[in-house]
């Protein structure tokens, strides 16, 4: 019924795509710090435990760099980024519309004759579905570029054996694969939380709640959409 | 002009509206009054649509609001215009923004011309020179004034005001109160004022419908709400000790 409610015209294109680019900003510019920091750790652990597991001396070091290269293209990029992003993108649109919901703020977008699921939850979907996938491309980049650099201070693996591991076992059905999860996992971000935030009843506790609830739903249905995915596409 | 007819309104088992009829006029402010609970914010819901009743009709005009589609409701609701109870300004917008925001959604002027009108709204008000100030900058009273600029932005030819004076204190009140009388005589619009206010009952209401336990008890003017016989609605007018006193001085 709410998703429904998006696809009418829009009463005014021009301020429709004013709050989509506020939207991109917030949700996609806002977000990069922490996508960072994320990919350049997870890819320097990974190089680390990868190489404290490869214990034989006949298996080739640049095996490291296919399986750091390889999961993060296939899971540490866009299910772990996801995850971080349910957490910060999710709580924060089921908080703003959620507080909008209780100050009556919905109601008089509604009262002036404005579609307000259009209004507030299109542009955050859109932008939503528009800068994840690219920040989850951030991610899966410096989660590998993060995964390199530290194999070479440590003296674990070269950059060049690195490179190679990494060409060899590159197949560009993992990216398209990666990017069907970015683009999946983006809109149940987006729309769980919006949902949770739309229909909220009560005060600033109930909006609380409602905020924390995104997260936790917009988490499991990650997990879920990634389990699925896997084994569907795989 | 708008009317409604045989309103009914059911949450679960509880009736919370029993078969409401009442007409309110264009260029008088019509007052809901009514204690907690009586049913007033749900009527008022219903009045601009958030709500359909269960069995009634709504008519703004000769249109009766509910069996009107999407397009024709949007042309009702654009000539609607809310203060509500929290004045429900758009916190991510600073005065200008929030007045502004109807007029570029709807409007068909030019950027001059819509600015022109924020400011028009602005002095109407009081607030001349506040266009810059973010929301969470203004006093209650400020709030409620920039509600009102926003709500006679479009120009409407219906205002409705969900409790104006609710946290005010009693000069602002007042000077609200002139404001929702002086804008309703100005541009002849219908306006309908949901308050529990006595002050506000006798400094605006022209005409008041008492609400009691979801049902129309009484109708008439501020003239003769001092006078009536009805027993709950002169439990509720002279509910203060103040009011309390004051009659019993001029029975005696």
């Amino acid at each position: 019924m709410l998703l429904r409610r998006l696809f009418k015209r829009p009463e005014n294109r021009v301020l429709y795509t004013r709050e989509l680019i506020r939207q991109m900003y917030t949700i996609g510019v806002g977000s990069i710090g922490i996508v960072i920091i994320i990919a350049v750790f997870s890819g320097a652990v990974t190089t680390i435990q990868t190489a404290y597991q490869l214990i034989a001396s006949w298996i080739s070091k640049s095996v490291i760099g296919a399986i750091v290269s390889d999961s993060s293209l296939l899971e540490l990029g866009p299910t772990i980024t996801s995850l971080v992003l349910a957490g910060k993108i999710g709580s924060s649109i089921a908080s703003e519309i959620g507080t909008m919901r209780v100050t009556e703020q919905i109601d008089a977008l509604e009262i002036m004759g404005i579609n307000a699921p259009g209004y507030l939850i299109g542009p955050k979907i859109l932008a939503a579905l528009l800068t994840i996938p690219l920040l989850i491309v951030l991610s899966i980049g410096l989660c590998t570029a993060g995964g390199m650099v530290v194999g070479e201070l440590t003296g674990i693996i070269t950059y060049r054996q690195f490179v190679e591991g990494a060409r060899s076992s590159f197949q560009a059905y993992n990216l398209f694969f990666s990017m069907t999860k970015a683009i999946t996992f983006s809109f149940l971000i987006s729309s769980i939380s919006a949902y949770q935030g739309y229909y909220v009843e009560g005060g600033s506790l109930e909006v609380g709640k409602a905020s924390t609830q995104a997260v936790v739903y917009s988490s499991v249905a990650i997990l879920a959409a990634d389990y699925i995915l896997a084994q569907l596409l795989l | 002009m708008i009317e409604i007819l045989d309103i009914t309104k059911q949450f679960g088992q509880k009736t919370v509206l029993h078969s409401l009829s009442a007409r309110f006029g264009p260029g008088e402010v019509s007052m809901i009054i009514g204690s907690s609970g009586s049913g007033k914010s749900v009527l008022m819901k219903i009045l601009v649509g958030l709500f359909a009743p269960d069995v009634g009709k709504v008519c703004y005009g000769t249109s009766d609001f509910f069996s009107l589609d999407i397009g024709g409701k949007t042309e009702i609701r654009k000539q609607i215009g809310m203060l509500f109870q929290n004045s429900a300004l758009f916190d991510s917008l600073n005065v200008e923004q929030n007045v502004l925001f109807p007029l570029q959604m709807f409007g068909k002027q030019s950027v001059r011309q819509q600015l022109e009108r924020v400011n028009h709204c602005l002095e109407r008000v009081g607030l001349s020179g506040t266009n810059a100030m973010h929301t969470s900058q203004l006093s209650g009273g400020m709030r409620k004034r920039v509600g009102i600029a926003r709500a006679i932005a479009l120009e409407p030819r219906y205002l409705f005001c969900d409790e104006p004076n609710s946290g005010l204190d009693p000069l602002t009140s007042i000077k609200i109160d002139e404001l929702i009388r002086e804008i309703t005589l100005e541009s002849g619009i219908t306006t309908i004022v949901n308050s529990h206010d006595m002050n506000s009952v006798m400094e605006i209401g022209n005409h008041i419908c008492f609400l009691f336990r979801g049902k129309i008890l009484w109708t008439g003017s501020k003239s003769n709400i001092m006078k009536t016989d009805c027993r709950e609605l002169n439990d509720f007018v002279f509910a203060t000790a103040f009011l309390k006193q004051l009659r019993t001085l001029n029975t005696d």
